[in-house]
């Protein structure tokens, strides 16, 4: 019974843990990587359910319903990675489009909306980067802190 | 035979169904190039015109709109009732007594109207646009009349209310779209406090149709919203800032329509909603008493320094209505006056809305319509005087007949004074209409085409004015006033005499206060206020615009952005999720505290459900045991 | 003949399968499975309302593992709506996608998202509502991004992890049910759920979590930027049917699953979030400067319409009184579905045609398109609550239950929500008046405006006219007296 309770108190953790990082961090990765952690907290409560003992079988409902959720937390992944995808690109052509039309008229186009948390590149630390930030492409100072949809 | 009660739903039915085709007027249906006629095919739909110019004729549709509410007026015995038990939430429509009478004069007044701005406004812009509104304004008054309960009511009143704000607006001068601005903020104002009324009616009454016995349990808060939310459409001071720059605004058919029968429909809903004739009101029947009083004489002189025939017959309107509220207020005190009391408010209602309908075409006449033959503008000049005499209740009009209706109510008024005040604003009356003659008199006319059926139709409303006294009234009532309004005409005689042998003898008087006197007047007020206390607490006001610039310095540099957008503070992940995280503690507190309705037996029987809920859970799954 | 519940929900899968595979045909293929998958949840409510309430387990497998799909009253009326609403908004997008890329995307994930929304409503066991809502929040989400706009991803993006905890949430009160009672079904779970602390606790979690789904104030920061950015159609359909889907849950749960928890102290709670919403939610949208920026703050705002019933449900006993007040919430959810998907498709014509949606510039537009222009009067009148739209009697028994048990003061915050909703409405109508020259027909694309016409019409005269079928379906007696 304690390993049960060991178990699902240790998911419940998790998805505090997850919850607590995708709120306070910044970066889309890591939000990302916090709601999977969050999620694998719940399907940790599943798992501690289907326990029976040590002798029973586990129930195999719990089993099911947590095979499912994986495959529906894979494809939110897979969607929120391509969706990150997209908006890097859209940023790099609007920022083209910007340092284009800089040049032209400054004062014809509304300037990008700001959140309150956000920071110019130079007064961010070397210490955010996160090992899930440190691919190629995410170096980018723009890609490391999208404008919008962290703050 | 059992077709006939189907007219008191063609009565408003039949003005919405026309709108559709009147609001294409000028245009077709739909591009005649479009490809796809299958899904149009959903909507009722006239065939589309491919040359657009001819379809002026639908204009002429609006004619036909008043029609069956005319029929149904003029065809059913009183007391014919329909139910709809499934429009709405159940409809009943029926003939009541009061509401025939309205029925007749709105619908004969809109009929002329709406001939009126089928001719005149024919080839104008939007002229489709006007058309339809105008007849879902019609459908609204109509439907309200009809309709018994408080659902039918409400919604005649609203969408009569509404449109009306796009016949206001027609014109789309900065002065149109102003006194729209202000006509709808009250009317809306207005018509959220009806509904608030109507609701806790129907709560306290149990009932949405609620008798006379049963408006009696009401408690004071439904009554003060009734008399507030119909009292802005009424004009009751200083409710009525509205109207008088509504009503000028409008173009003239809506001005006619608006002054005549829709600020009648207050008093129609004050009848219907409040315990009229059951129980003594003295409070609130005092309050709308001295409300109408107020009314009564604060418009007169108001009135008498416009410079706009229709902002004159605004003002009129107002201060008619003030009658109007006087009696019924009286009414209310005392119960016994009742059914004398109503009867009179129904025909002084019927006969001011002709008149005052008919004055406000006529002006629309005196300044457009022809010039040829040369008979025409004196007569028309000679129409505005009868109907002005009629209004003023002179001898032997309807105005007299409708003023002797109203005699025993205000004779037999606790308030001994105020059959006095009464005479006395018949000759104020007297002296605007005169003042209203004087202005038209000297109106420029800029003669425009078709004029000549709204030209017959005017003359035929004057000639239903005059028969009117002689077809409703007793011989006795055709004198009343005969001598407040024969002073009062001696009076605009002499100052109309002075005015002509010295014009510029009232001239500062002219324009001394705006149409829309207080809230044209708040302007200068405020700055004046502002000013004086600029003055006074400059050194305080300057250490506050110090504070409020700090204070908004302090917060720019906190958030990094211009003060303002909460929304955008809210945005940020942390915000969001502390307050959902409390949000989610609330409700576990909430669910938790809130606990136990349930006895032992149950709750024990839970306990043990969870303690072997693995066990059962197997058993289930493994379909050895059937579902509980 | 319950077998078929499985249709509403499989004909747009195989649907969004065709299209995906056949990309050149997707809105021919698109536009057949739609009217397939509208007839299919038109027959359901069809059968509810003749047979009324259907079950079926999918796969021969039992209650707990099957997948088991239900239809009652609510179901079905819902069900009505969204099909009534999304084939509307199918013909529209046919004609406002065509000849662009993006149709290539849309119609499938528009025919997944449908699948999921049909399957929220039939769902009869709270591990598959999961599954549905997850795949409902992720198509929503892409669809949303369809643009392909900076705005509208990062928005969009919001938005999917904000579902994404929503339903992860939800899915941790599962699990705590399943703990405590065995089950998953909602039938048997309604029969052994007691007043427990971990049913509690668990209706909680459930319901923070939807609410943060369904853009319950404050919870709705996500909503207006995700909903203005979208393309019109798409814009139709979040804030018309996907906000819906979570809203009928907590219904469901609240009145139903949990009806012996949900107390009168934490559907106060709700209540006083739902009166925030229609204040806030109104006076954004009085102060948005963009059409459809507008018409998304006005959807925050509805929303709060519909908690505002919460306490007062709560705290009646069961009874006519009660089921009145049932009656207009799911009435006030289905008019605002009608209307909003209106509004926001007729304002997706004005935005094409202006090439912007900034209110104060867009008279001259308004003008020369009259049915849209009218559209958006319908459907603001349904907004507002003007007789004779299904709102207008939704108000009228909310406002009449908030006397009736003696919580007054919601009165005070319908009426002004009315107000800046008259005023938020008028704002944008009073653009339609000027001396622009009269424009020479009616229509001037049958094919998108006749969609948000009828949607907007359907707001105003179907459910207001005829609010006794929506009694009817729900299984209660005659509309209020």
């Amino acid at each position: 019974m304690s390993a049960q309770f060991l178990y699902g108190g240790a998911g419940i953790l998790l998805f505090a843990l997850g919850l607590w990082s995708l709120l306070v961090h910044e970066a889309l990765l890591r939000k990302l990587i916090a709601i999977n952690i969050a999620g694998g907290g719940v399907f940790h409560v599943f798992i501690a359910i289907a326990y029976r003992g040590d002798t029973a079988p586990p129930d195999p409902v719990p089993h099911a319903l947590v095979l499912t959720g994986i495959v529906v937390a894979v494809s939110a992944t897979a969607l929120v990675l391509a969706l990150h995808r997209r908006l890097e690109q859209a940023e790099e052509s609007a920022a083209d489009a910007e340092g284009r039309s800089e040049s032209a008229s400054a004062s014809s186009a509304a300037p990008p909306p700001r959140t309150p948390t956000e920071r110019t590149p130079t007064e961010r630390t070397p210490t955010e980067l996160t090992p899930a930030d440190l691919t190629p492409a995410d170096l980018t100072p723009e890609t490391l802190h999208p404008e919008t949809p962290h703050g | 035979m059992t077709l006939i009660p189907w007219l008191l739903v063609a009565a408003w039915v039949w003005p919405l169904l026309l709108a559709w085709p009147v609001a294409g007027q000028g245009g077709s249906w739909r591009a005649s190039s479009a490809t796809d006629g299958a899904v149009t095919a959903a909507v009722p739909s006239t065939a589309p015109i491919t040359v657009p110019s001819k379809a002026h004729w639908r204009g002429f549709l609006t004619i036909l709109g008043p029609l069956p509410a005319l029929l149904a007026a003029l065809l059913l015995p009183v007391g014919t009732r329909l139910e709809l038990p499934w429009l709405f939430l159940g409809t009943a429509l029926e003939l009541d007594p009061v509401g025939q009478v309205y029925l007749l004069f709105t619908a004969m007044l809109w009929l002329i109207a709406s001939v009126y701005s089928a001719f005149s406004l024919r080839t104008a812009e939007h002229a489709g646009r006007f058309g339809a509104l105008f007849l879902l304004a019609m459908a609204g008054n109509l439907w309200l009349i009809v309709g018994q309960d408080l659902f039918s009511f409400y919604a005649g009143f609203a969408m009569m209310g509404l449109a009306s704000y796009g016949l206001v607006i027609h014109d789309a001068t900065p002065s149109a779209l102003r006194a729209g601005k202000v006509y709808l903020v009250m009317a809306l104002l207005g018509e959220v406090s009806l509904f608030a009324a109507l609701v806790i009616i129907a709560q306290q009454t149990g009932s949405t149709e609620p008798s006379p016995e049963d408006l009696a349990q009401l408690t004071a808060l439904p009554i003060a919203l009734v008399l507030l939310g119909l009292g802005v459409k009424a004009g009751l001071v200083p409710l009525h800032l509205w109207l008088p720059l509504a009503h000028p605004a409008a173009p003239v058919p809506a001005s006619a329509v608006l002054s005549g029968t829709m600020i009648k429909v207050a008093l129609l809903g004050w009848l219907r909603f409040l315990p009229v004739g059951t129980q003594a009101l003295p409070e609130w029947g005092g309050l709308l008493a001295a409300g109408g009083l107020l009314t009564l004489f604060y418009a007169l002189p108001v009135g008498l320094v416009q410079a706009d025939p229709k902002a004159i017959l605004a003002y009129s309107s107002v201060s008619k209505m003030g009658l109007l509220m006087l009696v019924l207020g009286l009414v209310l005190m005392e119960p016994a006056l009742a059914p004398v009391g109503v009867a009179g408010i129904a025909l002084y209602a019927a006969s001011h809305a002709l008149a005052k309908g008919g004055l406000f075409l006529g002006v629309g006449l005196r300044k457009q319509a022809a010039l040829r033959p040369a008979l025409v503008q004196p007569l028309v000049l000679g129409g505005l005087l009868f109907l002005a005499l009629a209004l003023v209740g002179a001898p032997f009009t309807s105005g007299a007949v409708a003023k002797y209706a109203l005699k025993p109510v205000i004779e037999g008024a606790d308030w001994p004074w105020v059959a006095a005040a009464v005479t006395v604003s018949t000759v104020g009356t007297t002296l605007l209409m005169g003042r209203l003659i004087w202005v038209s008199a000297g109106t420029r006319t800029h003669s425009a085409p078709g004029y000549l059926w709204p030209g017959i139709a005017w003359a035929l409303l004057i000639a239903l004015v005059a028969l009117f006294p002689f077809v409703l009234g007793k011989a006795t009532s055709w004198t009343t006033n005969s001598v407040a309004v024969p002073l009062g005409v001696v009076l605009a005689t002499l100052v109309a005499l002075a005015a002509w042998r010295n014009p510029d003898w009232l001239k500062p008087l002219i324009g001394l206060i705006p149409a829309g006197d207080l809230i044209v007047l708040s302007r200068p007020i405020g700055a004046l206020v502002k000013a004086f206390g600029g003055w006074l607490w400059r050194p305080l006001g300057r250490s506050a615009a110090r504070i409020a610039r700090f204070a908004i310095d302090r917060y720019e540099r906190v958030c990094n952005e211009p003060p303002g957008d909460v929304e955008r503070g809210l945005r940020a992940w942390s915000v969001a999720g502390a307050l959902w995280i409390g949000i989610l503690a609330l409700l576990v507190l909430a669910l938790l505290s809130g606990e136990p309705l349930v006895d032992n037996g149950e709750a024990s029987d839970q306990v043990g459900i969870q303690a072997d809920s693995g066990r059962q859970a197997e058993a289930i799954a493994n379909g050895e045991l059937p579902p509980d | 003949m319950a077998d078929l519940l499985i249709l509403p929900v499989l004909v747009p899968l195989l649907g969004g399968l065709l299209a995906t595979a056949l990309p050149v045909r997707s809105a021919l293929v698109g536009t057949l499975a739609a009217l397939a998958t509208s007839l299919s949840g038109l027959g359901i409510t069809l059968l509810v309302w003749l047979h009324g309430d259907l079950g079926t387990v999918l796969g021969g497998w039992g209650v707990p593992l099957g997948i088991g799909l239900s239809a009652d009253g609510l179901s079905a009326a819902l069900l009505a709506m969204a099909s009534l609403v999304a084939l509307a908004i199918s013909i529209y997008a046919g004609s406002y996608f065509a000849g662009s890329a993006q149709a290539r995307h849309f119609w499938p994930l528009w025919l997944l998202l449908w699948s999921a929304l049909n399957g929220v409503f039939l769902a009869a066991d709270l591990f598959n509502l999961y599954v549905m809502l997850e795949l409902l929040g992720l198509s929503a989400a892409a669809l949303g991004a369809l643009t392909g706009k900076r705005e509208a991803i990062a928005a969009n993006l919001r938005y999917l992890l904000v579902g994404l905890l929503g339903s992860l949430t939800y899915l941790l009160g599962v699990a705590l049910l399943y703990t405590a009672y065995g089950t998953l079904d909602i039938g048997l779970l309604g029969e052994r759920l007691g007043p427990t602390p971990i049913a509690a606790t668990a209706l909680a979690l459930m319901v923070s979590g939807l609410a943060l789904k369904t853009a319950l104030f404050p919870l709705h920061f996500w909503l207006p930027p995700a909903h203005a950015n979208a393309p019109a159609p798409v814009s139709a359909a979040l804030s018309a049917l996907v906000v819906k889907a979570s809203f009928y849950l907590i219904l469901r749960l609240w009145t139903e699953l949990f009806a012996p928890i949900a107390d009168i102290g934490a559907a106060t709670l709700l209540g006083l979030l739902g009166a925030g919403a229609v204040l806030w939610g109104s006076w954004r949208a009085l102060r948005a400067q963009r059409l459809k920026l507008l018409a998304a703050y006005s959807t925050v705002a509805q929303i709060g319409y519909l908690f505002l019933f919460f306490p007062l449900l709560a705290s009646l006993p069961p009874g006519t009184a009660r089921d009145d007040l049932f009656a207009a919430c799911v009435l006030m959810a289905l008019t605002h579905g009608f209307a909003k998907a209106g509004f926001f498709l007729a304002a997706g014509l004005v935005q094409r045609k202006a090439g912007h949606d900034r209110i104060s510039e867009l008279g001259g537009v308004a003008q020369r398109m009259p049915a849209t222009t009218f559209s958006i009067a319908l459907a603001g009148s349904a907004l507002v609550g003007l007789p004779p739209s299904g709102s207008f009697i939704g108000k009228w028994v909310l406002m009449r239950g908030a006397f009736e048990t003696g919580q007054w003061w919601w009165l005070p915050v319908t009426v002004l929500g009315t107000l800046l909703a008259a005023a938020y409405v008028f704002r944008v109508l009073s653009r339609a008046f000027g001396l622009e020259p009269t424009p020479l027909q009616f229509v001037t694309n049958a094919r998108s405006e006749i969609p948000a016409l009828l949607l907007a019409f359907a707001s105003v005269a179907l459910l207001g006219l005829a609010a006794g079928p929506v009694w009817a379906i729900l299984g209660f007696g005659a509309a209020p007296a």
